[in-house]
């Protein structure tokens, strides 16, 4: 057991192929977050995360202890207590859940572990995207393990503890990342999103108190708990705290993932982790933080990735996994590409998303495809306030237009040039 | 209540309401899809946006889903802001993309939501150049049309069919912009009330396939406040006439019966009315020249008033026509000779439970009540056979448990989906207690599948146990559960019915009623009655006047002349049994709609006017007296009863006569407005069209509409389409001319309709105290039914909705849902009888004999056995088995 502080604490134990064993988890250190934990009081525990000032590291980012406290506690709340770990990463151009379940499942359980003891929660679910088989198979060894060893069930480690843990894999829709949507598919109902509220905390699964949260935010439980909320603060290089896995996607010379404190800006990440740009082509814009994110320009390459820096530059941090858009790529087939999937994805509840969706895709492909005409521009600005926040039932549709409001705003030069030249100049090039 | 501003102006409006409610309930036009007064909100269509201001220094507002938002005091909001209205134009664009544009071709052009919507939220001009999405669509059965490319996917419908009604074999597929609403596969809907799809959905994709048969639009319909006469619950209706053809029924909201939804017998059983083998004429038999003869109405009349005049005369009523027509037939003949066509069992016990009611010994609830209570009990009747309507207020009542708890988190009931997220499988306590699995299983608690005999001394230990005359102790498990639930409920409910022919099992559960409702006054009771007017036609008879009673004396003493008023004795009695009794009898006068079995053995048929031609009353099951208005002028020589038995006393004044002869029908005549000289109200739409030129090809004269002293319609577009102190003829309305238009002819949303009457009550809420004396434990758990000699069976009725009222029977769409006739029973009882691997079995009683097919239902108990309701009522209950070969 090492009590050496560390600097990299979502993937301290990310080293190998195979991911560690539970004794090889706990000889590193693994599980004594946990430990430290049950000594303390839930409430204890609580005001630790809080402090912290831990923030959902799912894309919206809300405050994780001020979830957390909604959840009724007492002998009068309700129960069973439900807790969920959302691992259903189908955002476009994020795959930093998958890395840390193929690699690190115990480092989930434990994190789940001290949710559970945190708002009292007896039964927990992992809901795992369809597509990761290897995170499941990973997992389900994880959780065999816990069982046999007393860190699942009943009473665990000898404590008041009683926490079942199961694991679910999706039948793979984008929307089950939505949290109200991921709590109807556990339930055998179609993944449509719920009204709220009430909000998932007071009745969510089977109507019963629920937290969901993000698979890499229950990685970051274990080293608060065990360091101490200032040390979590100060991983953090600007406002936030904590580390984060950042990734870049696109055309850059080293493709990857890493975690990095909060704050470090989109030019270190782009430059320095992923190698810049290959050799020649030059950055023409990004996406900060998966496919429902608005553009950034290079000149926002100073930004640090922070959730409010981001938002103050007209973007969203998001899932912190950057896509760029190189010169010799069709800004308008990128977003067509973003809006199509949004578009198959809407679960078909709500008119904006489901009807809107799809017809800015039509119009954006037959842009693309050299069919546009000049009144199709005014079309898609119409749909991206149509979809709006507050206009339609949850956020996958003001999300879908992000990438393109911020298209509209950046590169509007290349959609008029397509409908001019009835082409796209950048099939011409290549 | 709250103050909100609206586009400037003050309104004070419900706090326990929506936005959305409350603009309609002002007569505000706020466009919306999704939202329905009975099942809440949920927000998916989006359509009824409004600005939301934070203060009165906010000019920017934020756009607001009014149906999602409670009306709280001071709120300021703007409907027609123009980033709405922007919104709302943006809307119906995405919601049309798919949309066929085939008005001119679908049936709800002309009452469509969707386009009454279009128009309000000014949407004119299509951008989108895409190819549209299309489906397959599905035929689901005899009674609704499917054309899923015409939908708008606001899950009206698969929120009414799964989550209102409890249907399970519809549903909502795919996702995206590709979602489907239909089937598994093609299909009967085998719910029971799935008519009220085509109403629910906003525009065409459910449509009504009887009206499909002889479709006109809805401005060519000529309309009128009516009633439902298929079972004893008295649902309002709007049946729709054109050119002497019935078209179709549709839904009239009454707020204490059936509110916005019907059943599918109500709906679609009405073709009756337009039955090629509707009587047109009198007929009479000669009986020397071996003819039957066409006579005038003069002479049948003549001979009519000859034949009551003979020195014998004998008199059948019926429970399925009108007061007044009983009546009528009743003055003629004399109370002496006038004899309901029940038996003396379901007689007697309507007449007990009457009394009950009357003496305040047992409320009378309405559906309405129903749905309002906390915990039910349903004893001994398949409600979902015999008054549909019921199970479907019962499924309603579960519910209330899961509003009750939301409440509690402050969610408000109309928030649909959110309570049903809340309440999850909660449910109020509904345990039935039957003698067969029945369709409403799924939404109780439990259900117990018992003999009579045992539900006696079920209902008995229950209500032992609930006077604490004996100990917990030694009771059942199943009724120690029963009475814990009714003991803790705030606003229990007995359900039951008359027809279950055991008296034994209505005598106790009256007595359990009677008990609960001295220890709880808000307890209620429904007892649900065979025919829609079995309460009425016992009002006008004795007890031991009845069809037993009836055919002994005929049998005794055959009259010279039997006078049958639209009931045909061969649905209860068996051929073996009838036929040499009316070969007796000298005279038979049968008046009805149809040739019945019983009509074709007349010496003299007159044709009578069915429910919609006629004005009537009618006493359902709680002792409501309705009024039915007639919808079109009787074509051809049919007349109502009333005036086949006295021509000269026309309608008012026999209403008149009724109140003076019947105390408790004194009010009757306030049911009924005459004609006034001012104004009167149209039947027909204004935009009726081609009115002279129907007739064209036999007549190019402009028809004179043909007068209605009676009431205040015309049969005609002229005159008022409201008046403030009668109800209307058809509901539509400027900028609303689908059935949507109800919100503007109600008082309030989820209120009455205005101007019209809720039905005279003959039982007011008891006046009595209810009375403390706890009596008759004599038969206190014991079996009180006489038991089953050796070798025989006992047969129950295996009620169907389709198949057990009459008229409907007669309709070909009901035809094609009448379930095949079977015996049912449980295969250690086929054993018993040894009928093993038997596929038919001869069912012998003294009465006569038939064969049924054999079907297995190990949820019948031991000793009886379920055989089609007629062929019980023809065999007797109880008969011997064998194997048919």
């Amino acid at each position: 057991m090492t009590n050496a502080q560390p600097s990299l604490p979502l993937t301290q134990y990310c080293t190998s192929e195979q991911p560690l064993t539970l004794s090889a988890y706990q000889q590193q250190g693994g599980y004594s977050g946990f430990k430290t934990a049950l000594e303390q009081t839930p409430e204890r525990v609580l005001e630790t995360i809080k402090d912290s000032r831990l923030r959902g590291r799912g894309g919206a980012g809300f405050p994780t202890g001020l979830k957390w406290s909604f959840v009724p506690q007492g002998d009068n709340a309700p129960s069973p207590k439900y807790l969920v770990a959302n691992g259903d990463e189908m955002e476009p151009g994020a795959f930093k859940d998958r890395y840390l379940l193929e690699q690190a499942p115990h480092q989930l359980i434990e994190g789940m572990l001290i949710a559970a003891h945190t708002i009292g929660a007896s039964i927990g679910y992992i809901f795992l995207r369809y597509e990761y088989h290897m995170a499941a198979k990973r997992i389900e060894n994880a959780l065999q393990e816990c069982y046999q060893a007393g860190l699942l069930g009943n009473k665990i480690q000898g404590s008041e503890l009683t926490f079942d843990l199961h694991i679910h894999t999706s039948a793979g829709r984008y929307i089950c990342g939505e949290e109200t949507a991921l709590i109807n598919a556990l339930e055998g109902k179609r993944a449509n999103p719920r009204a709220k509220p009430p909000y998932p905390q007071v009745a969510g699964l089977w109507g019963k108190p629920t937290i969901v949260n993000n698979i890499e935010t229950f990685f970051c439980l274990p080293g608060i708990v065990q360091y101490g909320a200032d040390w979590f603060q100060q991983l953090g290089r600007h406002k936030d705290s904590g580390t984060k896995l950042f990734g870049v996607s696109g055309r850059v010379k080293k493709p990857g993932l890493w975690e990095l404190p909060m704050g470090t800006t989109i030019r270190e990440i782009i430059e320095e982790h992923a190698g810049g740009m290959c050799d020649g082509y030059q950055l023409r814009g990004l996406i900060p933080g998966g496919g429902s994110t608005d553009f950034l320009l290079p000149e926002h390459l100073d930004t640090p990735m922070d959730y409010d820096e981001i938002g103050n530059v007209g973007s969203r941090m998001g899932t912190g996994t950057i896509t760029v858009l190189d010169d010799q790529f069709c800004p308008v087939d990128m977003v067509h590409n973003l809006v199509a999937f949004f578009a198959q994805e809407s679960c078909g509840w709500c008119t904006p998303c489901r009807d809107g969706l799809p017809s800015a895709t039509y119009v954006l492909e037959q842009i693309e495809t050299g069919h546009g005409k000049p009144e199709d521009m005014t079309f898609l600005e119409d749909i991206v306030d149509f979809v709006a926040p507050g206009n339609t039932f949850c956020a996958l549709a003001p999300g879908a237009a992000e990438p393109l409001q911020s298209a509209l705003k950046y590169f509007r030069d290349d959609f008029d040039q397509h409908i001019k030249d009835g082409c796209c100049p950048y099939q011409a090039v290549q | 209540m709250a103050t909100i501003i609206i586009d400037g102006a003050k309104h004070e409006v419900e706090t326990d309401q929506n936005l959305l409610q409350a603009c309609q309930t002002l007569g505000l036009d706020v466009p919306y899809f999704c939202w329905h007064p009975a099942m809440g909100s949920v927000g998916s269509c989006r359509q009824c946006a409004v600005t939301l201001f934070k203060d009165a220094e906010d000019k920017q507002g934020r756009l607001t889903m009014s149906c999602m938002t409670p009306v709280t005091d001071g709120q300021i909001l703007a409907l027609n802001n123009p980033d709405i209205i922007k919104f709302r134009d943006m809307q119906i664009e995405a919601l049309m993309i798919n949309h066929p544009h085939d008005c001119p071709v679908c049936e709800e052009g002309g009452e469509c939501h969707l386009q009454d919507m279009t128009l309000m939220s000014g949407h004119v001009k299509r951008r989108f150049r895409g190819p549209k999405q299309t489906h397959v669509n599905q035929y689901l059965g005899p009674f609704i049309g499917h054309e899923m490319n015409r939908c708008i996917a606001c899950y009206r419908c698969v929120r009414y069919y799964r989550d209102y009604s409890g249907g399970t074999d519809f549903d909502v597929f795919a996702s995206r912009n590709n979602v489907y609403f239909g089937r598994a596969e093609d299909g009967d809907l085998e719910n029971e009330f799935s008519g009220n799809l085509v109403e629910v959905c906003p525009t065409g994709v459910f449509t009504d396939k009887t009206y499909s048969q002889h479709y006109v639009r809805k401005w060519d319909l000529q309309s009128a406040p009516s009633i439902c006469t298929q079972c004893s619950l008295g649902c309002n209706t709007f049946p729709a006439e054109r050119n002497g053809i019935l078209r179709r029924i549709t839904n009239r909201y009454h707020p204490d019966i059936n509110g916005y939804f019907l059943c599918d017998r109500g709906r679609f059983g009405y073709d009756f009315v337009n039955h090629s083998e509707r009587l047109t004429q009198p007929w009479q038999r000669n009986t020397e020249q071996r003819s039957t003869d066409k006579i005038t109405t003069q002479q049948a009349q003549q001979r009519l008033r000859e034949l009551a005049k003979s020195s014998s005369v004998l008199a059948v009523g019926s429970a399925r026509t009108s007061l007044e027509n009983n009546f009528a037939l009743r003055q003629l003949v004399g109370k002496d000779n006038f004899y309901a066509d029940c038996s003396q069992q379901v007689l007697r016990q309507i007449q007990v439970l009457s009394q009950c009611h009357q003496y305040g010994l047992l409320p009378s609830s309405s559906l309405q009540t129903l749905e309002s209570s906390d915990t039910a009990l349903l004893i001994g009747e398949d409600i979902t056979q015999t008054a549909p309507r019921i199970a479907l207020s019962l499924r309603q009542m579960t519910g209330n448990a899961g509003k009750q708890k939301a409440a509690e988190m402050g969610i408000a009931a109309w928030q649909d989906a959110e309570v049903r997220n809340i309440c999850q499988q909660l449910k109020s306590p509904l345990h039935i207690i039957s003698s067969h699995a029945t369709r409403l299983d799924d939404a109780a608690v439990n259900t117990l599948c018992l003999s009579p005999a045992q539900q006696v001394t079920l209902i008995n230990e229950i209500d032992a146990l609930l006077n604490n005359s004996i100990d917990a102790g030694v009771a059942s498990r199943q009724a120690r559960n029963i009475v814990k639930d009714l003991q803790t409920a705030k606003q229990p409910i007995l359900v039951t019915g008359v027809h279950t022919d055991s008296e034994a099992l209505l005598r106790a559960t009256i007595q359990l009623g009677q008990t609960l409702y001295r220890l709880n006054s808000r307890t209620g009771f429904i007892c649900a009655l065979p025919q829609a007017n079995s309460m009425g036609l016992a009002l006008l008879t004795a007890t031991e006047h009845n069809l037993d009673t009836a055919l002994k004396k005929i049998e005794k003493s055959p009259p010279k002349t039997l006078i049958l008023l639209e009931t045909d004795l061969y649905r209860y009695c068996s051929e073996q049994l009838l036929e040499p009794l009316l070969n007796n009898i000298e005279n038979i006068v049968v008046l009805d709609h149809l040739l019945t079995p019983t009509a074709q053995s007349a010496d003299l048929l007159l044709p009578t006017t069915s429910f919609a031609e006629m004005h009537g009353s009618w006493v359902n099951y709680e002792g409501r007296v309705q009024a039915a208005t007639s919808c079109f002028p009787a074509p051809d020589e049919r007349r109502p009863g009333h005036l086949w038995f006295n021509a000269e006393t026309d309608f008012h004044s026999l209403l008149i006569e009724v109140a003076d002869c019947e105390a408790q029908l004194k009010s009757l005549p306030s049911l009924f407005t005459p004609q006034s000289e001012g104004f009167h109200l149209a039947r027909q739409t204004i935009r009726a069209t081609g009115r002279a030129a129907v007739k064209a090809v036999t007549n190019v004269r402009e028809q004179q509409p043909q007068q209605d002293p009676d009431s205040p319609y015309q049969y005609s577009p002229e005159g008022a389409a409201t008046l403030p102190e009668q109800p209307p003829a058809y509901l539509w309305h400027p900028n609303w001319n689908s059935n949507e238009s109800l919100n503007r002819f109600q008082e309030e949303i989820n209120g009455p309709i205005r101007g019209s009457h809720p039905g005279i009550l003959l039982h007011e809420k008891a006046s009595v105290v209810p009375s403390t004396d706890t009596t008759q434990p004599g038969y206190l758990l014991q079996d009180s039914s006489k038991p089953i000699a050796e070798g025989k069976l006992q047969l129950l009725a295996d009620y169907n909705i389709f198949r057990d009222e009459e008229l409907s029977s007669y309709v070909s769409a009901i035809q094609q849902r009448t379930p095949q006739a079977a015996i049912k029973m449980n295969l250690q009882q086929v054993k018993q009888s040894h009928c093993e691997g038997a596929d038919k079995l001869k069912i012998k009683a003294p009465a006569g004999s038939c064969i049924l097919p054999l079907y297995i239902d190990d949820s019948v108990p031991d000793g009886v056995a379920l055989v089609p309701t007629n062929l019980l009522q023809q065999l007797g209950s109880v008969v011997q088995l064998e194997r048919a070969e």
